[in-house]
């Protein structure tokens, strides 16, 4: 039996001072990102310009979602915006394969060769940071150098150079970033952002290995395995999980792709062949001759939908299937068991 | 001991909470909220302010925004011009203010982006005075209570511009006819071509004759294929397919917004298959206009094209023409002139419009009348910075007097060229608010078709009518 003091301690909570400091963020985060993120679902339903009844502060219903997703033969804005919509997904996925791909398997080599004990590479850190630094410019200025160096004239670094050599002719220099061509400028997307990321994702990888038991590198060095027969029968299959993080983050980020597109243009208007969904979302909103405020909350929230799928699926298709099995066998076990209780009438024999 | 603490987790607690709500400003005040809240609010306050602040005297509209802040925003989107504004103002004006008082408030790079920038500048409720306006998306602003005011309320009315082009004063009135801004330059423009280069491939040593090899489309062109060859094919006529849509726009006779909707008529397609034929010629440069490459001005300086369409505005210092040089030790420096070219046409311009939060009202009064309504000063500036400014009177002054030499011409007076073309300017009715949307998506569309992208000019008006639905759902489609 506990004594009135033991009692009293007991009754004193602290629990409400630690509700008070985390206070301050729910406060903020209702006011910044979870009514903006109803807004976002409410204005999806709202509709575009300022005309009377289809204007911003007129309910549409699934008008917007009708249009984009849809398009209309009649509604010659419905069209346009289904197009650029369609074209705008199809940009999204294009180029985060596309740099995905590159990334991860580059990632994956350096991690690899930067963690392995047996090869002595001189200069590890030096290379690390010189990796890992293109990340943190940012997209601005990356943007802006693409531009200088790409640029779609006779007098851009690249095209000059060509001239120079005499690849191309002067008359006809690639157009590398303009607003009509379309390879060019993925390739380059691309190419800019597995070059920014590659270095994030090498660090990531490199901790996974890292953690990693060394006892089981070294068992298997003893049986006589070689690097090859290391890489894929022991690191690859033990650093799924962190693999499964890092495509699900980079599908996250991919999807949301924006600086990079949305910077990287001649002239007023975005190049249409290289904007994301979240550019198609940016462009829509800010757009001060007529706002579109209904097609841009409604882009933003299927591609809410898209990514959240996304992750569940690359989710469930990176299960551990040994896990998975184990848990049925359990499952099985205790189901025989509990039968096997109720055919003696709860006699255990 | 308790409560003290539990006071100061609260006060932390709410310091926190208030900082992150420092800078939300009233979000609400975009586009969308009511026109007539703000009207009725600027009323209400001038009335306040004609029983406090004092009066001008003999002057028809009082000067009733108010005196209570210390530095007077502009807003625009280039700074040398701006800048330059502002140094003249400083060192000519006749209230004794100083440059401290002067703030200029960059936003983008170019008209279009500047366009976009303000409204949300507006609605973060920063500090502004004056803006820059552009003819492109000029009536947008001037049409919305909440970004601009009547220029009454500095006590200038439209009698002021009696001098001044009459164009400027019309474009600058509101569907109400209230006045909501003032230009100081007259937009006309002209063809700019390098003198060394005309004299090898033409063999003409005079603007006027150039004019006369330049006098029509066909003279134009004829004089571009002599050029092509003459260089065998380097040197190109002209600079971007977007100044010459400049030139070849003026004269259509329709709007592009008619009754609400899209108008596309013979001229859009006649222009398309002009630019076609001059790219595949080499007559035309593959530069664009207003791009971040510098490419633009690069061409200026490696005998790649002839001459550019420019408008007054950037001849004056620090502007395009003298970028195109490669600035004042540039190679091309001085080794220009300038005829009126195949059409009298009126490019852009560039109003000075009231916002109505302005709280600086005298500095914003002598500012704006120093460089739109007042003979003597305008003169000054147009001397000193080559700026063809917005009176018929001081323009005429400087003309007859025969003085003025424009050092980046070769000493040419560009104002005699101008003077004519600039008086018959006339854009009543040609302009609309979404004209900076509609041609962003036209001359993209004529690149495309120029590029290949698409095949038959149908197909890239197509193009460019969907990109324009899409951009404007309120036209009638």
């Amino acid at each position: 039996m506990a004594s009135a003091a033991q009692r009293r301690i007991k009754s004193i909570s602290y629990a409400k001072y630690g509700y008070m400091f985390i206070l301050p963020f729910f406060v903020v985060y209702c006011f910044f990102q979870l009514w903006p993120l109803i807004n976002t679902f409410l204005l999806s339903f709202k509709g575009n310009g300022l005309n009377e009844g289809t204007g911003i502060d007129f309910w549409v219903g699934l008008d917007n979602y009708k249009y984009i997703l849809f398009g209309s033969d009649s509604y010659l804005p419905a069209k346009s915006i289904h197009n650029e919509f369609v074209l705008n997904m199809k940009n999204t996925l294009l180029v985060w394969f596309g740099n995905f791909i590159p990334q991860l398997s580059l990632s994956l080599l350096l991690a690899v060769w930067f963690t392995e004990a047996k090869l002595k590479i001189p200069g590890k850190g030096f290379f690390k940071v010189v990796m890992y630094m293109p990340n943190i410019i940012t997209a601005a200025s990356v943007a802006a150098l693409c531009i200088m160096i790409f640029s779609s004239n006779e007098y851009g670094a690249i095209n000059s150079l060509l001239i120079d050599w005499g690849v191309i002719a002067k008359t006809n220099p690639i157009k590398f970033i303009d607003n009509n061509s379309v390879w060019e400028p993925r390739i380059i997307v691309m190419c800019v952002q597995t070059w920014m990321w590659f270095g994030n994702t090498m660090i990531m990888l490199m901790s996974g290995i890292m953690g990693l038991n060394p006892s089981i590198f070294e068992a298997a060095n003893i049986d006589g395995a070689n690097s090859k027969q290391v890489f894929f029968r022991i690191t690859l299959p033990l650093l799924r999980p962190m693999m499964v993080y890092t495509l699900i983050t980079s599908m996250i980020g991919g999807l949301q792709m924006f600086d990079i597109p949305y910077l990287m243009h001649l002239g007023d208007n975005v190049n249409k062949n290289i904007a994301t969904v979240a550019v198609f979302v940016y462009d829509k909103f800010y757009n001060l001759a007529q706002p579109k405020y209904g097609y841009s909350a409604a882009a933003s929230m299927i591609l809410f939908v898209i990514t959240g799928a996304l992750g569940v699926a690359v989710f469930y298709m990176n299960r551990d299937q040994d896990e998975i099995a184990k848990k049925k066998h359990l499952k099985k076990l205790a189901k025989q068991a509990k039968q096997k209780k109720s055919g003696f009438g709860g006699l255990d024999l | 001991m308790n409560n003290l603490k539990r006071t100061l987790a609260l006060v932390a607690t709410l310091a926190l909470a208030a900082t992150a709500f420092v800078g939300c400003g009233d979000d609400e005040t975009s586009s969308t909220a009511s026109k007539a809240d703000t009207t009725s609010k600027s009323d209400t306050e001038s009335k306040e302010d004609d029983k406090t602040e004092s009066k001008e005297e003999d002057a028809k509209a009082e000067l009733t925004v108010p005196d209570t802040g210390d530095v007077m925003s502009i807003l625009g989107w280039n700074a040398t011009e701006v800048g330059g504004m502002i140094d003249v103002f400083v060192k000519n004006n006749k209230g004794g203010y100083t440059a401290e008082q002067i703030k200029y408030v960059e936003q983008g790079t170019s008209g279009g982006e500047a366009a976009q920038k303000y409204a949300t500048y507006f609605s973060s409720g920063d500090d502004c005075d004056l803006f820059i306006a552009e003819a492109d998306w000029i009536l947008t602003y001037i049409n919305n209570d909440e970004y601009s005011a009547p220029l009454s309320n500095l006590g200038i009315t439209e009698a002021d511009f009696a001098d001044a082009y009459a164009y400027t004063v019309s474009i600058a009135k509101d569907n109400n006819g209230v006045l909501k801004g003032a230009s100081w330059q007259a937009a006309a423009g002209g063809y700019c071509y390098r003198t060394d280069l005309a004299k090898d491939y033409l063999g003409v040593t005079t603007p006027e004759e150039m004019q006369a090899k330049v006098d029509d489309w066909d003279k134009f062109m004829e004089s571009a294929a002599t050029v092509a060859e003459a260089s065998s094919g380097k040197t190109a006529m002209t600079a971007t397919i977007g100044g010459m849509w400049q030139v070849y726009s003026y004269n259509r006779d329709q709007a592009w917004v008619v009754d609400n909707k899209l108008t596309i008529d013979d001229s859009c397609t006649e222009f398309m298959n002009i630019c076609k034929d001059m790219k595949d010629k080499g007559y035309v440069t593959s530069a664009q206009q207003w791009a971040e490459d510098g490419s633009w001005y690069a061409i200026g300086q490696d005998d790649s094209t002839l001459g550019y369409f420019f408008s007054t505005w950037c001849l004056v210092d620090d502007a395009m023409l003298q970028n195109a040089s490669g600035g004042k030790d540039g190679k091309t420096y001085g080794k220009w002139n300038i005829c009126v070219g195949p059409t009298e046409y009126c490019w852009g311009g560039s109003w000075l419009c009231l916002s109505p939060n302005a709280d600086n009202g005298s500095i914003a009064q002598s500012f704006v009348k120093f460089y739109t309504t007042d003979a003597d000063t305008m003169k000054i500036y147009a001397t000193e910075k080559n700026e063809f400014v917005n009176n018929k009177k001081a323009m005429k002054e400087i003309v007859d007097s025969g003085e003025h030499k424009n050092a980046l011409l070769g000493g040419q007076d560009q104002f005699a060229v101008l003077m004519d073309a600039a008086a018959g300017i006339d854009l009543e009715g040609k302009i609309t608010k979404d004209d900076s949307t509609i041609k962003a998506n036209y001359i993209e569309a004529v690149n495309g078709y120029v590029d290949g992208t698409y095949a038959t000019v149908e197909d890239a008006l197509k193009a460019f009518e969907e990109a324009t639905a899409g951009d404007l759902p309120d036209l009638a489609w």
